[in-house]
């Protein structure tokens, strides 16, 4: 096949987001627009002050025209993740997390951190959250079976990013594994 | 591509780095499998003349289409998403005849105590000696060890790479041991130590310590790809110390190949963080 062999295990980081980024978020538009139908559905319509749910990135769009205010996820704030990186370094499994949380904190973070707040102090909880899960993540190796592995409410990007070595050491241990039988 | 029950001839093309293109074999296809009618020399790229050339650029990819095309069946149908599963996750180490990694894991000889004489046969010793005599000791090939001890020809003898000396090391520290250093270049430790598996009685032991061992150096064999993966481009050089270049050094073929997805794995992450970080400023 042509694609350079990490490309066929996993989808991209980049490719993820695309994929986050239909989820529905919500904002208070600052112009009116009527209901308009997209090829993913039909959104609107807008009526300032109301608010309203359209995808992320139908949002980061008007966000960059100035068109619309975005309200950030309730999970996306100072008290919440604070309350999650402690249960995540005290509890052995890991907390859970929107599946997608990876990617719509670094594209709301980007492209409309004015409307956050304390983004500053968002961003070094989320990388410690990410730390924090990663480390997580590596000792889970050490448990590593030919057969089945249970890491429950690992986000999207965490698992794309363990999924191409975990098969491949999985693959790896089961040709070695020879059945209890024999 | 369906070649269907009434059958007919294929001719396989390759087309080569500059383009060219040549033809590499004829197989007939028929009700009751395939025939390899005629193949040509050097096979840079290889398929039915219906797909466009660029699904396989190597012989290793001949060999594995090949292999999938050629399936016995009645009906041999091969679709785009057929050959994309095929060769989305090489397989490491199976018996697959058309595995280059199977072939590379064959790559060592076994030495043999033979139990009977042999007349006529002492040229396969290398040596001057005319007949294999019993209790000679011969290096052989695995493709013969595999005939020799299941006649009962010849004893085999555990080769120095799972020897005691290398098992107590395992079982002391299996980050220290140079594995590369065991099978020789390009070897691969774990395939070969299965390929002896399969010849044993007891498969459990020698499960075991390849499973452990596996296991005790893929984290290490992880942490260290990650650790280059943040280091970027340049600062690869001089870092670790010691023990850690010393182990990288010894990876065999199999952690060689997980290390470099990791490492791949990790930079992506990296990439698209940075990204972020980049559009802000």
């Amino acid at each position: 096949m042509s694609l350079p062999p990490a490309l066929r295990a996993s989808v991209t980081p980049p490719e993820l987001e695309l994929i986050a980024c239909q989820q529905l978020v919500e904002i208070i538009p600052l112009i009116p627009m009527e209901k308009t139908a997209f090829i993913a559905g039909a959104y609107g319509p807008l009526r300032p002050p109301h608010r309203t749910r359209i995808p992320i990135w139908m949002a980061l769009n008007l966000k960059q025209k100035k068109k619309c205010h975005i309200i950030a996820p309730e999970w996306l704030s100072v008290e919440f993740l604070e309350a999650k990186i402690k249960q995540e370094t005290t509890q052995a499994e890991f907390t859970k997390l929107p599946f997608r949380f990876a990617e719509i904190s670094r594209v709301l973070l980007d492209g409309a951190s004015d409307d956050l707040q304390n983004p500053d102090k968002l961003r070094t909880l989320l990388q410690d959250l990410r730390e924090a899960r990663q480390a997580k993540a590596r000792a889970g190796l050490e448990s590593l079976e030919h057969s089945t592995l249970g890491l429950s409410n690992l986000s999207a990007m965490e698992i794309n990013e363990i999924r191409p070595f975990f098969i491949q050491a999985m693959a790896v241990l089961k040709q070695l594994h020879v059945p209890a039988s024999q | 591509m369906n070649l269907g029950g009434d059958g007919g001839v294929v001719l396989l093309f390759w087309r080569g780095r500059g383009g060219e293109w040549g033809a590499a074999a004829l197989v007939s296809v028929g009700a009751r499998g395939w025939r390899l009618l005629w193949a040509g020399g050097e096979c840079g790229c290889l398929y039915h003349g219906l797909t466009p050339w660029w699904w396989l650029r190597t012989r290793f990819d001949l060999r594995r289409v090949w292999s999938r095309f050629v399936e016995p069946t009645y009906n041999v149908t091969v679709s785009l998403d057929d050959l994309r599963r095929g060769t989305a996750t090489p397989p490491l180490m199976d018996d697959d005849y058309f595995s280059i990694d199977a072939i590379l894991a064959e790559n060592q000889k076994v030495g043999c105590r033979f139990k009977i004489d042999i007349p006529d046969m002492g040229h396969l010793g290398g040596g001057g000696e005319r007949d294999i005599t019993r209790s000679n000791t011969l290096q052989l090939p695995i493709w013969m060890v595999y005939t020799v001890v299941l006649s009962d020809w010849a004893d085999m003898i555990m080769p120095p790479a799972f020897g005691n000396k290398v098992k107590n090391a395992l079982n002391a520290e299996p980050c220290s041991v140079r594995l590369a250093s065991l099978v020789g270049a390009g070897g691969l430790w774990y395939g070969f130590g299965k390929t002896i598996m399969e010849m044993l009685d007891d498969k459990k032991e020698m499960s075991d310590l390849l499973t452990n061992t596996f296991r005790k150096r893929l984290i290490e064999v992880i942490d260290q790809a990650q650790h280059f993966a943040a280091l970027g481009p340049a600062g690869g050089v001089g870092s670790g110390g010691d023990s850690a270049q010393s182990f990288r050094e010894g990876l065999d073929g199999t952690e060689r190949e997980l290390f470099a997805l990791a490492q791949e794995g990790s930079k992506r992450m990296k990439r698209w963080y940075e990204e972020g970080e980049k559009a802000r400023r």
